[in-house]
């Protein structure tokens, strides 16, 4: 009977130093402070920020930059005359490219600048770019590229500026 | 944020979505933008933004447990986030909720319409005779 006792009593302490050598196995090695600093470098990409106890709100002089810059009106601007810009040379790829500029201009919302670089500039530009050999479906394709990019553009930052902005300003405006 | 500041802040957002959407007016996309597509795009936002929030309080909780960092300022700020998370939730409820609101002015009048669909779906019945 003792005999019997003593063999499962070896049997139990056994299994359980099986146990506690599977458990210290399956335990996580301390890692070192370099793993450490990685770590919790990865895991800051939320991208909030923090001023003191509070978030940021957004940062609506940028969106308003950033608005202003799809209507095509550039940061340095140089005054060049319609002639001047119709006068040298027929190169092709300029005259696309700008025309393209003078295109995306005309769609502006600002009333003035529409009408002048419809009526005249994007005009102008066109017959220059008909005028350096480009045929009617070239000059199709390029109109309807650059309405495709200007349109998911302006999708784009309505997504993210303005939406994203209203829905800020609503949570951090009126958190308590 | 004060009162007046959250109001030009919203000046100058209706003042951004009205010359983007002006924009896409001009290159052609009319009645595209819609209130109810506006209203879609802010619920995506708020969902989006509540998700950063969680995935900030998971990266602080990580940071407090892990790094043994200053816990009071970390504890503060976990406070604070579980309050923008909460009110990111009424937002996102509010945004539902004018959704289901547009989208029932749409549809117009329901009873007219469930009514409609009931005769549309009544299949015709054959009465037979037998004779006797």
């Amino acid at each position: 009977m003792s005999m019997l006792q003593n063999d499962v009593s070896t049997q139990i302490d056994m299994s359980r130093g099986r146990a506690i050598i599977g458990r210290l196995a399956n335990q996580p090695k301390p890692e070192s402070e370099a793993q450490i600093q990685a770590k919790v470098a990865a895991s800051r990409t939320t991208g909030l920020e923090w001023e003191g106890d509070s978030i940021r709100g957004p940062d609506l002089e940028d969106v308003a930059i950033l608005s202003s810059t799809l209507s095509g009106i550039p940061e340095t601007t140089s005054p060049v005359s319609i002639f001047r810009a119709l006068l040298p040379g027929l190169n092709k790829e300029e005259a696309a490219a700008a025309y393209i500029e003078a295109h995306s201009a005309s769609k502006s919302h600002n009333l003035m600048l529409e009408r002048f670089m419809q009526g005249t500039k994007a005009s102008a530009l066109m017959v220059k770019l008909v005028l350096s050999g480009a045929t009617a479906q070239e000059i199709d394709a390029i109109q309807s590229q650059t309405r495709d990019l200007k349109l998911s553009e302006i999708h784009t930052k309505l997504k993210d500026d303005w939406a994203h902005g209203m829905a800020l300003n609503e949570i951090l405006g009126s958190a308590a | 944020m004060s009162k007046k500041r959250k109001k030009a802040q919203l000046k100058i957002l209706n003042e951004i979505r009205d010359q983007l959407v002006l924009q896409a007016e001009r290159w052609g996309r009319t009645n595209y933008y819609t209130p109810l597509k506006l209203e879609e795009l802010v619920l995506e936002q708020g969902h989006k933004i509540k998700g950063d929030f969680l995935a900030e309080r998971s990266n602080l909780e990580y940071e407090m447990n892990l790094l043994g960092t200053d816990k009071r300022e970390v504890l503060i700020k976990i406070e604070r986030l579980e309050s923008y998370i909460k009110k990111a939730d009424r937002t996102i409820e509010s945004h539902e909720r004018n959704i289901s609101r547009l989208l029932d002015k749409m549809v117009g009048d329901k009873q007219a319409i469930s009514l409609a669909t009931s005769y549309l779906k009544k299949k015709s019945l054959i009465s037979v005779m037998i004779g006797r």
